[in-house]
């Protein structure tokens, strides 16, 4: 794996898909099996995204931390994907499902490396395919082709906006490569710019590129919905962060500019979270209120150390949070079933309690740690406007997060809980519990992901 | 007008129009055609900036494989049939009839405008007449493909590949097969 630079947990991931589909066809559909090959392939490629640093393909790809960073994240998401127990009984098309998994983890890990236009365009396009796919894939349910639909229109909205935006600032800069020289100056290129900003912001799901997020998290699979909450926005906060990296320096404007739309994404997912009755649209919407407070991280610096820790808490939280909402789903419940959760289940309440505290912002959890030191960054990097409203926005999102693990922990008749005992636990069981020691250790002991 | 001006503006309409009447055109077999007829306008148009291999490559490929796989497909799924189930109101009152109104078509014109506005300011300083082309592009082209841009295009069939496997599945009539 050595030899191939930064680009290896790209390829184990892209060459795992087409094992995993070739062992398929030769031993027919063994699920386990398949599931325990994928999860090794994602072991692989974590541990090359740990050991390897550097470029490679003529400096088409860099892994450095926040590529690491974005990868770890995108592979966790895809194994919580392949492990949480499916909605419904997919048949003989288990491999299919873990090799486009696999494959839109892959496009989110290019993504985050590229060091080109050409490969952040590809990246994208091969995670957003990917999770194309994966949101249609329970085809007898009408919900999940119609959110299908609804997210490959908006996405090929988004990805024509990334492309035309590249050619731009290609016909402007004449260069492809994201890095400072040649200049992003001049009116193509900053026309260019703006459209890549807003292609991004499609994917990240900020304001006002938000508009598909509730619905296709709501239609989607609930494990393919934790995979795209956590890799995507990974995926694409990365590529935006190196953009700004490379392009924003001492450019007031364009600062500003980042810093209005992370603040209207924050209140309108925050607002939109307070009248949410389901928990997965609730989620969703924590979602885009975390996207705006993972680029208003963009503007403290050392800007890395904050917004790595932001994205590992909320990546953690919602992992576990999606977990929980799997475990219900799977037993038929809706979230109306929540109430009295903790009677019957209390470790798998326990799990939700964390990951929803951790979403607040509640010490002692890693959310809460990542929101205070974001507004110790934003204060001397000289935005204490910015920081208050990020404290008001906190405050908000105390209101729905708090109202769910009342629910969760009110004492209520046995019969309106959801009855999670005929739940493969095993998977479910390993997710939920990986996700809340992440949460509290990133809480207590944030030291590894603080310094890279 | 010269006459690479007059070839320009003749190929350059006709990739326009073939591309308006595949969205539009009622039959899909019509469809088809007109993007055969687009791929074919978009090769001319590399023929005339002296991209001699890429035009080769875009006649071969896209007016002449991937065209004979869509019409396969088209005749295989049965869908010669198919028409536009949509009512055949004029298409700037279909443009129109969504929940917003003219909001969308408004918005869509009014980025286009500043998209035309940026290039017509921004291309102002560029040279007036063409840079020489390279005398071997196929070399070139060769070149780039497996140099600088060999991820790319190694990750391009990667994308081929997942979508390929995408369409399979979401095709599968549910109940057949195993």
């Amino acid at each position: 794996m050595q030899a191939l630079g930064g680009a290896a947990p790209v390829v184990v991931l892209g060459a795992g898909a087409v094992l995993v589909l070739l062992v398929d066809l030769l031993l027919e559909g063994r699920e386990r099996l398949l599931r325990a090959l994928t999860l090794v392939v994602l072991g692989l490629a974590a541990a090359a995204a740990l050991g390897i640093s550097g470029a490679a393909f003529s400096h088409a790809v860099v892994l450095d931390p926040l590529a690491r960073v974005a990868a770890l994240v995108a592979v966790a998401g895809a194994a919580v994907a392949v492990s949480l127990p499916p909605p419904v009984r997919w048949g003989g098309r288990w491999s299919a499902y873990l090799a486009l998994t696999l494959w839109a983890a892959a496009g989110m890990a290019l993504a985050a490396a590229a060091q080109n236009l050409i490969v952040l365009f590809l990246g994208i396009e091969v995670l957003s395919l990917g999770l194309y796919v994966l949101t249609a894939f329970s085809l007898s349910d009408g919900r999940g082709a119609e959110a299908a639909v609804k997210y490959f229109v908006l996405g090929g909205l988004g990805s024509g906006l990334l492309l035309m935006g590249s050619a731009l600032s290609y016909a402007g800069r004449g260069s492809l490569v994201l890095a400072s020289e040649p200049a992003w100056t001049g009116l193509l290129t900053s026309t260019g710019l703006a459209l890549i900003v807003a292609g991004l912001g499609f994917k990240l799901a900020l304001t006002p590129f938000q508009l598909w997020t509730a619905d296709v998290y709501e239609g989607a699979p609930t494990p393919i919905t934790a995979f795209m909450a956590v890799g995507t926005k990974a995926a694409a906060f990365a590529a935006l962060a190196r953009l700004v990296m490379v392009a924003f320096p001492g450019r007031l404007g364009w600062i500003n500019l980042l810093a209005v739309l992370g603040l209207i994404s924050m209140f309108v997912g925050y607002l939109l979270a307070l009248r949410q009755p389901g928990l997965k649209r609730l989620l969703a919407f924590s979602g885009i209120a975390n996207a705006g407070t993972l680029v208003l991280a963009l503007l403290a610096g050392p800007w890395h150390a904050v917004a790595f820790l932001y994205l590992a808490a909320y990546s953690a939280a919602s992992l576990g949070a999606f977990a929980v909402v799997a475990a219900v789903e799977s037993a038929g419940g809706d979230m109306d079933s929540l109430r009295g959760l903790g009677r019957r289940h209390p470790w798998l309440s326990a799990a939700l309690v964390v990951s929803l505290l951790s979403l607040a912002s509640v010490p002692p959890t890693g959310g809460f740690l990542a929101k205070l030191l974001l507004l110790e960054g934003l204060a001397q990097a000289g935005y204490p406007l910015v920081a208050v409203l990020v404290i008001v926005g906190a405050v908000l999102a105390l209101y729905p997060y708090f109202k769910l693990v009342v629910a969760v922990l009110s004492p209520a008749p046995e019969e309106s809980c959801a009855d999670l005992t005929q739940v493969p636990m095993a998977g479910l069981g390993i997710v939920a519990g990986l996700a809340v020691v992440a949460t509290l250790a990133l809480g207590i002991l944030p030291g590894p992901v603080l310094h890279g | 007008m010269d006459w690479p001006m007059a070839a320009f503006v003749f190929l350059g309409a006709m990739v326009l129009y073939s591309a308006w009447r595949v969205a539009t055109a009622p039959l899909i077999t019509h469809a088809a055609l007109f993007l055969a007829a687009s791929f074919a306008g978009v090769a001319g148009l590399f023929f005339l900036l002296e991209a001699d291999f890429l035009a080769a490559v875009q006649l071969l490929l896209y007016a002449g494989a991937v065209m004979t796989v869509v019409i396969f497909a088209i005749m295989l799924a049965e869908m010669r049939e198919l028409e536009d189930a949509a009512p055949h109101a004029g298409w700037l009152a279909q443009l129109r009839s969504g929940r917003l109104g003219w909001a969308p078509l408004a918005g869509s014109v009014a980025l286009f405008a500043v998209l035309v506005a940026a290039y017509e300011r921004g291309a102002a300083g560029w040279p007036k007449t063409a840079l020489p082309a390279p005398a071997d592009s196929t070399r070139f082209v060769a070149g780039a493909l497996f140099g600088p841009y060999a991820l790319p295009f190694e990750v391009a069939s990667v994308l081929l590949l997942a979508a390929l496997v995408g369409a399979v599945i979401l095709t599968r009539v549910e109940g057949k097969g195993r």
